[in-house]
């Protein structure tokens, strides 16, 4: 499916930009790269690389099904704590919007990805990145699990957090002890004919 | 060709290779010449010093270097930094300016120290003699000591040599605020909980206020009473001292601040005592030692005969008299307190002071200090003594008086010293001197008093052996302060057999062999006898109090000797006829409640009877963290008191750091100027005659980041409505409650912050889908139904349309409407936010917060204010909801009326 390509591609985008912008990694392993005309900041690191990518790949069933919530970066700073999250929430609207490959509609989506990039590299260079030694895990939100993505046979198996979603987007509805109270930054949101999708920069209060 | 710039010449090889360079071959060659010059004295008053001298000094170098040959010591012609032989002091007399700054962080001494040392026939203390103090930053600009050829180094020497030189006029009103409890008292509010405000504003808690006089002491004063008869400048203008708002005053005031460092020791021993808890056993060493010294005492004292004293010097002095305890015997605490501990560390090195009357001061007594324009002590004591008064008679009980009484710094007459006296001799006390006294008045009492400066370094030293000592015995030690703890000695006395008072006596003995300071120990059956047994013990002496004789011990206790009693109770009890323990207990549970107040009722009910059910606790978890300052403060305008108040939460935030603290509350206090006090107070930069004003807020969550706790701080500030200029203390405290004390984190080491940034993580191995805890439940049983998302909202319009520029524009346009805001435009923008939460426009939402929050600004209408405070709840609430947080705003300007909302935006989500 064309929305969930480009989805995908946007979300790499996105993670590559954050570790980047919140100083997850040295700066020495991003280049610059020009996606959605703007520059933006992508690991050349190996390792990273293959995280990212696989991660995403194994989350691209979860999107074509459309059980994928949000996808997040839950940063732990080095005494465990947990020091921020930037959650992605994401809805697939429509996946055949894009099929019909008109030029203003492509346009405007374009404009708009550039415009969620540059709103995420203007607001979270504005916020203290967290303390160093930090690490970050990332973590999906799922209305529903897949059991085959759990399956150790798999190329890169899922594991379901069993700290019940701390920061999740989801779980902060109905109870999570340490959702109440952490700090909502949004950092941008997009609502276009393909997807809607807001990423915001959680805290806990401060 | 060859240039300057051209780096190095290379030189071939020298040959001196093997001795590390040419230059380091000549130094050992010269120093091997001066050790084995003939007739080389190598003992000597000088023995492990060695000198190099710079620049001409008298006498001169020569002269220097025959000195240090006759008496043990080195000559190095050559500076040496490093080394086993490094270059210990450098003598210099006079030095220009860039080798000033080239020794900043050296010990450059006047030659004075080795030709003083020699007469008097011993190495004196050379910070007597340091040409400038080694990083100082106050002092180390001081070209000017340098060009007065004449008497340059002898002026700068007396600047440094008197942190706290010349007269200060210093002014403490100890006994203002702080009333309730005395001193000592103020450190088991921890475990006792028993005032409303459990620890008042830790660092400077009751004996707040003259934490200070440190920094005043590099203040104006040396130069003042010699240049006072030339008009005198506003010393707020010209001088060193810092004013609250500049860079780095916090910093400074608290290198100085004695109370500080007070309660840094304070909290350093809880956590050693702590620590020591989960250490491994070390099969108590001191133990043997004690069992050792008691049968020596044994032996020596064998044909004592058993004398038949009367009760009184039984329990005091006759330790063979006492049974050893049986296992059936009730708990014995022990109370070590050592004897005016800052006095005795410093009589350590100075013992030609012993037995003379002598005081711990940043004073030192000289010339009467000028008065400052807008001093007024006489007004100052007026508006003092009418607020006593009046405080008194608002109380409600005739008053037989006492509220017309001087304050205490009075005695010292209008122009006396108000250093304060942290601590002196008996000798001095003899003579009516006091602790907390001022300068001035302790003169007056006791002309030849001698002052020693503070040596924070020493007291940590002896405090510190101190405690291992104690802990050498029995670990069940709860640590008071740095020179007192209590011990729960139960289990030693039975373990060791050895009998209560002679234990006392190897305490003290074993302190005083450790520390060379004496210490009295008080024994009794609970916490509160021991520490009244102490008192009695005093100086230098012990005191047991067995359970059976409590009751009879008590009845002759004064009433302003229990803990929790201070001056303002005790005056209350005064009024009830209550002076004595013995007179006190005729009184009424009911009655001691209704004038008191529940809980203090009940507790002086119990403690004029003995009784006391706290218990030795070696760790008790911190309730609260704070950081005060109410000495330097004269705020200039709104500016400086905002980047001192977040120059306040940073240290605050440090020290909850530090003490791995987090908090649920914050509470600001403000000190302001009282009405009819002077501008200028009679204490240089002291904060005089204030009320006190406070609030308290909730932190939504348990946390010590600092963001959060600046934004409470500012709101509950904005809230007090004190003008800047008026404030002349601030304090801020952040305390938590039991309950999230539990869910805190164990106490850590305050390496946090200087742990080395470890490597670049290698990204965890998987990644992990997150979902509620029921939908896991159900769907790792394996039933595969389709979830259903709630579908996603539309993208809400306003006034008919969705574009967000257009619907901005709007709502400027109805800002500058009117007034007031109709209800139904509120109502419609209200609708309107909540839509765009709902269809995760959140950014949008903030947005219009934002430009409304900046375009009416705090002075505006009250009735706009309101309405986009209301919003922002709406808002708030919607966000509580569907992201389960609390939207990240900007400071959004606040009606004035409405001061009870601070915390509101707190309050919203919990509610929520």
């Amino acid at each position: 499916m064309a929305a969930c390509d480009i989805a995908l591609e946007l979300l790499e985008t996105i993670l590559h930009s954050v570790l980047y912008l919140r100083k997850l990694y040295p700066e020495a392993i991003f280049r610059k790269r020009q996606k959605y005309r703007i520059p933006v900041h992508m690991s050349v690191h190996k390792g990273v690389n293959e995280y990212v990518s696989a991660s995403l790949r194994a989350l691209r069933p979860y999107l074509e099904r459309r059980l994928l919530e949000s996808v997040s970066v839950v940063v732990t700073d080095p005494a465990g704590r947990h020091s921020e999250t930037l959650a992605v929430e994401l809805r697939v609207l429509d996946a055949a919007a894009i099929c019909a490959r008109d030029d203003p509609c492509l346009a405007r989506l374009e404009a708009s990805l550039s415009g969620l990039l540059l709103g995420l590299s203007a607001t979270l260079g504005d916020c203290h990145p967290p303390p160093a030694g930090s690490t970050f895990q990332l973590q999906a939100a799922a209305s529903r699990c897949l059991p085959e993505s759990l399956d150790a046979a798999a190329e890169f198996p899922l594991t379901i957090t069993d700290s019940a979603a701390p920061h999740g987007p989801t779980a902060a509805a109905e109870d999570g002890p340490g959702t109440e109270g952490c700090s909502v930054l949004p950092v941008r949101s997009v609502r276009n004919e393909l997807f809607a999708l807001e990423v915001t920069l959680r805290r806990p209060t401060g | 060709m060859a240039g300057r710039g051209c780096g190095k010449r290379r030189y071939g090889e020298t040959g001196f290779e093997a001795w590390g360079g040419y230059m380091e071959a000549k130094k050992s060659k010269l120093e091997n010449q001066f050790d084995n010059m003939p007739d080389k004295n190598k003992e000597g008053i000088f023995k492990n010093i060695s000198i190099f001298v710079n620049g001409l000094t008298e006498p001169p170098a020569a002269e220097l270097k025959q000195l240090m040959h006759h008496n043990g010591g080195t000559y190095h012609h050559y500076y040496r930094s490093r080394g086993e032989r490094a270059t210990t002091h450098i003598i210099a007399s006079n030095l220009p300016h860039a080798k000033l700054k080239q020794h900043q962080r050296k010990l450059v001494v006047r030659p004075e120290w080795i030709t003083e040392s020699l007469s008097a026939g011993r190495l004196l203390d050379y910070r007597q003699y340091l040409l400038l103090p080694p990083e100082n930053p106050l002092l180390s600009c001081m070209g000017a000591a340098s060009t007065s050829k004449a008497d340059g180094g002898a002026h700068v020497s007396s600047e440094v040599a008197g942190i706290g030189a010349g007269a200060e006029p210093d002014y403490d009103d100890d006994d203002e605020d702080c009333e309730s409890f005395p001193p000592d008292s103020s450190s088991d509010d921890d475990e006792v909980g028993q005032k409303s405000d459990p620890e008042p504003i830790a660092d400077n808690g009751d004996e707040c206020d003259d934490s200070a006089e440190a920094i005043e002491a590099a203040g104006p004063s040396t130069a003042v009473p010699s240049a006072a008869n030339s008009a005198p400048a506003p010393p707020t203008d010209r001088s060193p001292v810092k004013r609250a708002g500049q860079p780095n005053f916090l910093q400074e005031f608290y290198q100085k601040s004695r109370l500080h460092h007070i309660s840094e020791m304070k909290a350093l021993f809880r956590d050693y005592v702590a620590r020591l808890q989960d250490a491994p056993d070390d099969g108590y060493p001191e133990r043997a030692r004690l069992l050792e010294w008691s049968r020596q005492r044994d032996q020596s004292s064998g044909q004592t005969t058993e004398r038949d004293g009367d009760d009184e010097e039984d329990m005091e002095r006759e330790p063979a008299g006492e049974d050893p305890l049986t296992a059936g015997d009730a708990t014995v605490i022990a109370h070590v307190d050592m004897d005016c501990f800052f006095v005795s560390v410093g009589l350590r090195s100075r013992p030609e002071l012993r037995g003379r009357p002598v005081a711990v001061t940043h004073s030192r007594g000289g010339a009467e200090p000028a008065v400052r324009p807008g001093e007024d002590r006489a007004a100052e004591a007026d508006a003092y003594r009418a607020r006593r008064s009046g405080k008194s008679a608002g109380e409600g009980g005739g008053g037989s008086g006492a509220g017309g009484k001087e304050p205490s710094w009075m005695a010292g007459g209008l122009h006396g010293s108000m250093a304060e006296i942290a601590s002196c001799s008996y000798e001095a006390r003899a003579a009516g001197v006091k602790n907390g006294m001022f300068m001035g008045a302790a003169l007056k009492l006791c002309p030849d008093l001698q002052t020693i400066p503070y040596d924070f370094a020493a007291y940590r030293e002896v405090a510190l052996a101190m405690y291992d000592t104690v802990c050498g015995l029995t670990r069940r030690v709860q640590a008071v302060s740095c020179d007192e703890l209590f011990a729960d000695c139960s289990e030693l006395l039975r373990q060791t057999g050895v009998s209560p008072l002679r234990l006392a006596e190897y305490i003290r003995h074993a302190v005083r062999r450790e520390t060379g300071c004496p210490a009295s120990v008080g024994l009794g059956p609970n916490i509160l006898l021991a520490r009244l047994a102490t008192s009695r013990a005093k100086p230098d002496g012990q005191f047991h109090v067995p359970a059976g004789r409590a009751a009879e011990f008590m009845l002759d206790q004064r009433v302003r000797d229990l803990p929790g009693v201070g001056r303002t109770t005790a005056e209350q009890l005064h009024r009830l006829g209550a002076n004595s323990c013995r007179q006190l207990q005729r009184l009424e549970l009911a009655q001691l409640q209704r004038h008191l107040g529940p809980r203090t009722g009940r507790q002086l009910h119990e403690f004029c009877r003995g009784i006391d059910t706290r218990a030795v606790t070696p760790h008790a978890p911190r309730r609260s963290v704070s950081a005060e300052v109410n000495y330097g403060i004269r705020f200039g305008g709104a500016a400086e008191m905002t980047s001192f108040v977040n120059e306040l939460c940073a240290e605050l935030q440090s020290r909850m750091t530090a003490a791995a603290f987090l908090a649920d509350s914050v509470t600001v206090k403000v000190m302001v100027r009282a009405a009819g006090a002077p501008t200028e107070t009679a204490k240089f930069m002291g904060h005089g005659v204030c009320d006190t004003l406070s609030r308290s807020g909730r932190l939504a969550t348990p946390t010590d980041r600092l963001e959060t706790l600046r934004r409470e701080v500012t709101a509950l500030l904005a809230a007090l409505h004190v003008p800047p200029s008026e404030v002349r203390g601030l304090g801020l405290q952040a305390g938590r409650t039991a309950a999230t004390a539990a869910r805190g984190k164990p106490p850590a080491a305050a390496s946090v912050t200087t742990a080395p940034p470890p490597p670049p993580q290698q990204p965890a191995q998987t990644s992990a889908v997150v979902y509620s805890a029921e939908e896991a439940a159900r769907l790792v049983g394996g039933v595969d139904q389709p979830v259903e998302r709630p579908p996603l909202p539309p993208v809400p319009t306003f006034c008919g349309t969705a574009d967000l520029s257009c619907i901005r524009r709007l709502v400027v346009e109805w800002l500058g409407s009117g007034p007031r805001p109709e209800r139904e435009d509120e109502a419609a923008l209200a609708v309107y936010l909540s839509a765009l939460v709902d269809a995760r426009l959140l950014e949008a939402a903030r947005g219009l917060l934002v430009l409304m929050g900046r375009r009416l600004t705090a002075d505006g209408p009250p009735q706009w204010l309101e309405a986009l405070q209301r919003l922002t709840e709406t808002v708030q609430r919607r966000v509580g909801a569907i992201h389960g947080g609390m939207l990240s705003l900007p400071a959004l300007p606040r009606p004035r009326a409405n001061v009870t909302t601070a915390t509101s935006a707190a309050a919203v989500v919990t509610a929520v």
